[in-house]
């Protein structure tokens, strides 16, 4: 019993984390310069493309983003491949920073940005989605409802 | 080869032939051509890179050579990264601080107890024979081994253990960075396709960069995933397949026996079997693919001390037993109520009795795996109320456990109860959890010499320039791989695939202009 109160005592605590960290992040997200890439694609391929691969993040969607924020200019959109985490952080800070906001996680050694397996190795993609609902990687292998909510 | 392994190779390989990416022919190599112009080349490829692979990897760079490791996956370590890696070995260090006499004999005699006579005894005692240079291999490259262990199957204590995968890939992994820069690149998301012969000989793999293996639908990975760019890779002396084993690809192994599709499993999610399907394509052998090895989140040999009982309420196991023949009967007993796995209860004497409690921690703190986790209760009430069962018929289950413990006699199953050490159902907390056996190392795979080269079922002879090594291979282990003798099979392998390979003499190889 006293365990399931610890364990209950952590979600409850992962919670506050993450509204705090929420509404933190919402703040950060006003002072975030975002440098849109300069694209060959005309306005109305982009939102055609929008339409095509449309995307699931609210906050990326608040923001307005279009294709070429996150993915660079191109020109087939065949030839776009998911993230690599250096263009996350570009926004997003760096892997460490990342890892801090998900710090009260690591007593029991399941921040997923600096787990016992993964340490820093993951990429954000691998849970982080943005056109796919995200998932949680850890998923695969382990019960992660005991430790922590939905992926953002 | 006996006549049921050719039949079973050749049913596989004629599906192969459907399933693989390239849709190559059985026993044509489809990329026969002298002439290969390949975008990159280097003396030797590894595929996989796990611990047989990283090693084999090391081992050939240390040896000179230019080599490349290429990995399917998002992530480099296989399934070693995410494993406990505990490591038999004889003539460790903690072995002769203790005064404990062991022999390649003794531990090769201990793996062929529980193979029931599956596999090859040569392999097995290769494999006891390389500990000690592995060990120190290990040992040099930074990896520290903070435990020694006496574990279940092994007549003298010998295994070592390092804190799990983790602490045993990273080093290595930065060990090849800092030292082997200029010689060792590796390459996740690097998925092979086929290999390029060029006069009956391995020269090269296609591969494609870039590969996004599918989580959404991994099932189908092998067949359907489109990703990546095409590349062709050149291999001067040749190949080294540690491309791991197939416990995640349930298609397989319902094919084998049905009954494993029940299974759970942990493993690599990339664990599955496209590119031995390829290998034998080719004409690879493979050998004992039916085999299968059952584990749990807490020790086989940990069961014994707590009850087993259906949704109904009812025992249906001799809970103290190995670990496929209750992990086989748990499968059925599961399949009978629709997929809901039974229930396993164990009162504070019997989670005392634990012999190893860093797993049974693991599993309270819900970190030993998919459904791995262990519940804490007071009172056998709150066990009902939580695993969805009515009160009294889990008392009544109880009561007849207990009273069955006091004749002596287990009437019903046959349990040895003079072994119990007090363990019953009465001491108030009671630890429960739902168990599903899970397949977590596969024996069969790929036949090979136990130079580690890689066997044609055609021909009878090994293929020149093909090597493999660890969980990708069939036949060391037999039946049920010895627990802990996983590690000292990649390391074997590892090492003796490296020094073969590069000990082969290069062929010019074209490079694209």
């Amino acid at each position: 019993m006293k365990k399931l109160f610890i364990v209950l005592g952590i979600i409850m605590i992962a919670s506050i984390a993450f509204l705090y960290q929420g509404m933190n992040a919402k703040e950060q997200s006003k002072k975030t310069d975002v440098v849109l890439p300069a694209t060959t694609l005309s306005a109305s391929k982009l939102s055609e493309l929008k339409n095509d691969y449309p995307s699931k993040n609210d906050q990326h969607k608040k923001l307005g983003f279009d294709c070429v924020t996150c993915h660079g200019d191109f020109k087939d959109p065949k030839e776009v491949l998911p993230l690599e985490n250096k263009q996350c952080l570009t926004c997003h800070g760096d892997y460490k920073k990342v890892a801090e906001r998900t710090s009260f996680l690591d007593k029991n050694e399941v921040n997923p940005h600096d787990g016992f397996h993964h340490k820093d190795e993951l990429d954000c993609a691998s849970c982080h989605r943005e056109h796919k609902p995200s998932v949680n990687y850890c998923a695969n292998c382990h019960d992660t409802k005991v430790w922590m909510k939905a992926t953002p | 080869m006996d006549r049921r392994t050719f039949i079973k190779t050749g049913a596989i390989t004629a599906t192969a032939a459907a399933l693989s990416v390239s849709s190559i022919a059985p026993f044509v190599d489809a990329e026969e051509n002298t002439d290969t112009e390949f975008d990159e080349v280097f003396d030797i490829i590894v595929v996989g890179s796990g611990l047989a692979g990283t090693t084999s990897a090391i081992t050939a760079a240390e040896h000179g050579n230019k080599v490349l490791v290429v990995d399917k996956m998002n992530i480099l370590g296989g399934t070693s990264l995410i494993s406990g890696l505990n490591f038999s070995c004889v003539g460790s260090d903690e072995q002769k601080a203790r005064g404990i006499k062991d022999t390649p004999e003794l531990m090769a005699e201990d793996m062929r107890k529980v193979s029931e006579d599956y596999g090859d005894p040569e392999l097995s005692l290769t494999v006891a024979r390389m500990t000690t240079r592995f060990y120190h291999f290990l040992k040099d490259r930074g990896v520290v081994f903070k435990e020694f262990k006496q574990l279940g199957g092994h007549s003298v204590a010998r295994a070592v253990w390092a804190g799990g995968g983790a602490f045993v890939i990273r080093p290595l992994h930065a060990y090849a960075r800092e030292n082997l820069a200029d010689r060792l690149t590796m390459r996740k998301r690097c998925k092979v396709d086929d290999i390029v012969f060029e006069n009956g000989r391995a020269v090269g793999l296609k591969v494609r960069e870039n590969y996004y293996f599918d989580f959404d639908d991994p099932q189908n990975d092998d067949k359907k995933n489109k990703t990546g760019t095409v590349k062709y890779i050149g291999a001067k002396k040749g190949i080294v397949f540690a491309s791991g084993g197939y416990c995640r690809d349930k298609k397989l192994l319902g094919a084998e026996a049905d009954i494993l599709e029940e299974t759970n499993s942990d493993a690599n999610p990339g664990a599955r079997s496209g590119t031995m399907q390829m290998l034998m394509s080719h004409g690879a052998q493979a050998v004992n693919l039916s085999l299968f090895r059952l584990a749990y989140p807490i020790p086989t040999e940990d069961l014994m001390w707590g009850m087993l009982i259906n949704p109904d309420g009812k025992r249906f196991v001799n809970e103290f037993g190995n670990r496929n023949t209750i992990g086989m009967t748990i499968l059925k007993e599961k399949k009978k109520f629709d997929g809901k796995a039974p229930l396993l209860i164990y009162d504070q004497t019997g989670a005392d009795n634990f012999h190893d409690k860093q797993r049974f921690q693991l599993s309270m703190e819900a970190k030993n795996g998919y459904e791995g986790t262990m519940y804490k209760f007071q009172t056998l009430k709150e066990v009902a109320k939580y695993f969805g069962y009515d009160p009294r018929v889990l008392q009544k289950a109880v009561d007849e456990y207990n009273a069955a413990l006091d004749s002596g006699v287990d009437q019903e199953f046959g349990k040895d109860f003079s072994q119990m050490n007090g363990a019953a159902l009465r001491k108030a907390p009671f630890y429960a959890m739902r168990l599903t056996p899970k397949c977590t190392y596969t024996p069969g795979g790929v036949r090979i010499t136990k130079e580690a080269q890689m066997i044609n079922s055609a021909t009878g002879e090994t293929f020149e320039g093909l090597f493999a090594a660890g969980e990708a291979t069939g036949g060391v282990h037999g039946a049920m791989r010895l627990t802990a003798c996983s590690v000292p099979d990649c390391g074997a392998f590892g090492l003796i695939s490296g020094d073969n390979v590069s000990a082969m003499k290069p062929v010019k190889l074209k490079m694209k202009s």
